[in-house]
């Protein structure tokens, strides 16, 4: 089993900073950086500069490190989000996400999105928005089948990502 | 304790002197337009997810004691001895120096960019930290555990003399600053001012509403990724623990732009991306 040391988090665990070993990684999403090893003076200094909060534990494995993560997160108060009926701005930021993946060939994704979409009243009564939504759904049926590597360098920065977290071998 | 907007005051005129002398030394003009530049920067602070959700809990940015206390549920002893904990000792002498020091929020003078991204990707930018009057502002040239106290011992004395008024940062910059602005064209300029790693440090204290934020800069791979998850989370898909703190973040900013009118600005933020 690895052992693992979280050393800090932040709270609400998006960023964790690990030792492995001898060597010492900030693992977080690609959007902030992705993993990469740190010395330790770059180690406190992201303590300070990211309010990093410390544990200095070691686990058993990713699982039970996460386990942790995912308690510690929950403790933290956050504000109630709601669950309105989705909004026509919201509607249209989640198109352009299915027309990227209907580019990106993920056909799927695309049209599951498109399918929720026409279900909802503000989608259907906004001619735009409509239009977009069936023309994504009629993209996918008449596409034709696509290799599943066609994920953009985001998807394969995230995928390496959960990889590593999963399993800190890959 | 020194009372340090008192103390940046009490500088002014040197600073004004001391960079008013390198300005009128220059004969190329770059120098003095430089001033400008730095003279129009805004009050931003870098932050990362965690942040902006114990903001947007409270409504108003908080200072880093009172975020270890909100992540400790609101146990004042827990929060207080938790961020005591995590921080070094240099930075508690830092603000034990000034009265209000325990609610010091940290901040860059940024012309633009993503600034000090080494603090988080995501830029809150202040409109203006004048509003509501703080109970402390200063600009300081450097970071100032990094300038004051870096092997944890503090240089009071130094830390004292170079505090300036923020409406003085142009000058701090020039007297920073002035004898690399010949090296790098004016478009880098706010790069120069502000990077991951040099920045002119803003410290204030006193309360600050969301609806007081400016504007936030954040970079639209960071924007696309968000809106993915969301879209993926609507579907039915089950985000891992540290995917839903970022799709609670695009909520949070979606709200400061509908509720309060904090406008969202999309600017390419990778610093590497624009070294490049």
């Amino acid at each position: 089993m690895t052992r693992i040391t979280l050393i800090a988090l932040t709270p609400t665990g998006e960023t964790l900073l690990v030792r492995q070993g001898e060597v010492t990684r900030m693992v977080q999403p690609p959007e902030f950086g992705g993993n990469r090893t740190l010395t330790e003076e770059e180690a406190e200094s992201a303590i300070r500069h990211l309010d990093l909060t410390r544990v200095d534990r070691t686990f058993d494995g990713w699982d039970n490190l996460n386990r942790f993560v995912q308690k510690t997160a929950a403790k933290v108060p956050r504000r109630d989000g709601g669950k309105g009926p989705l909004k026509l701005d919201v509607a249209c930021e989640q198109l352009k996400v299915a027309e990227r993946w209907l580019a990106q060939g993920r056909l799927q994704d695309a049209s599951r999105t498109a399918v929720r979409l026409l279900g909802e009243d503000v989608v259907l009564q906004d001619p735009e928005a409509r239009t977009r939504a069936r023309a994504i759904l009629s993209a996918c049926h008449d596409a034709p089948p696509r290799a599943s590597g066609s994920s953009t360098l985001h998807d394969r920065a995230r995928h390496k990502w959960e990889a590593v977290r999963l399993n800190p071998a890959a | 304790m020194r009372n340090l907007s008192e103390v940046a005051a009490g500088n002014a005129a040197a600073v004004k002197r001391q960079s008013k002398s390198l300005i009128d030394n220059d004969s190329s003009g770059r120098v003095g337009r430089f001033h400008r530049v730095a003279g129009e920067s805004r009050l931003v602070t870098n932050v990362l997810p965690h942040k902006v959700l114990a903001f947007d809990f409270h409504d108003e940015l908080l200072d880093a004691r009172r975020l270890y206390v909100h992540y400790s549920g609101g146990d004042q002893v827990a929060g207080i001895t938790e961020f005591e904990r995590s921080q070094p000792a240099g930075r508690l002498r830092f603000e034990g120096m000034w009265e209000y020091g325990d609610r010091f929020l940290y901040g860059t003078a940024n012309a633009g960019g993503p600034g000090a991204a080494g603090f988080g990707s995501i830029c809150l930018v202040i409109a203006d930290p004048q509003t509501p009057p703080p109970d402390a502002l200063a600009v300081f040239p450097d970071d100032s555990v990094k300038r004051y106290a870096p092997a944890d011992a503090l240089d009071e004395a130094l830390a004292t003399a170079e505090a300036a008024p923020w409406e003085q940062r142009g000058d701090v910059a020039v007297i920073k600053l002035w004898s690399e602005v010949g090296k790098v064209p004016e478009v880098r300029w706010p790069h120069l001012l502000c990077n991951r790693g040099d920045y002119l440090e803003v410290v204030r204290a006193g309360s600050l509403p969301l609806r007081n934020l400016g504007e936030v800069r954040i970079s639209p791979r960071q924007w696309d990724g968000w809106q993915e998850l969301r879209t993926r989370m609507h579907n039915g898909d089950v985000l891992t623990a540290d995917e839903s703190p970022l799709v609670a973040t695009l909520e949070a900013l979606d709200r400061w732009r509908s509720d309060l009118g904090v406008p969202i600005h999309f600017e390419e933020m990778d610093e590497d991306a624009l070294e490049a």
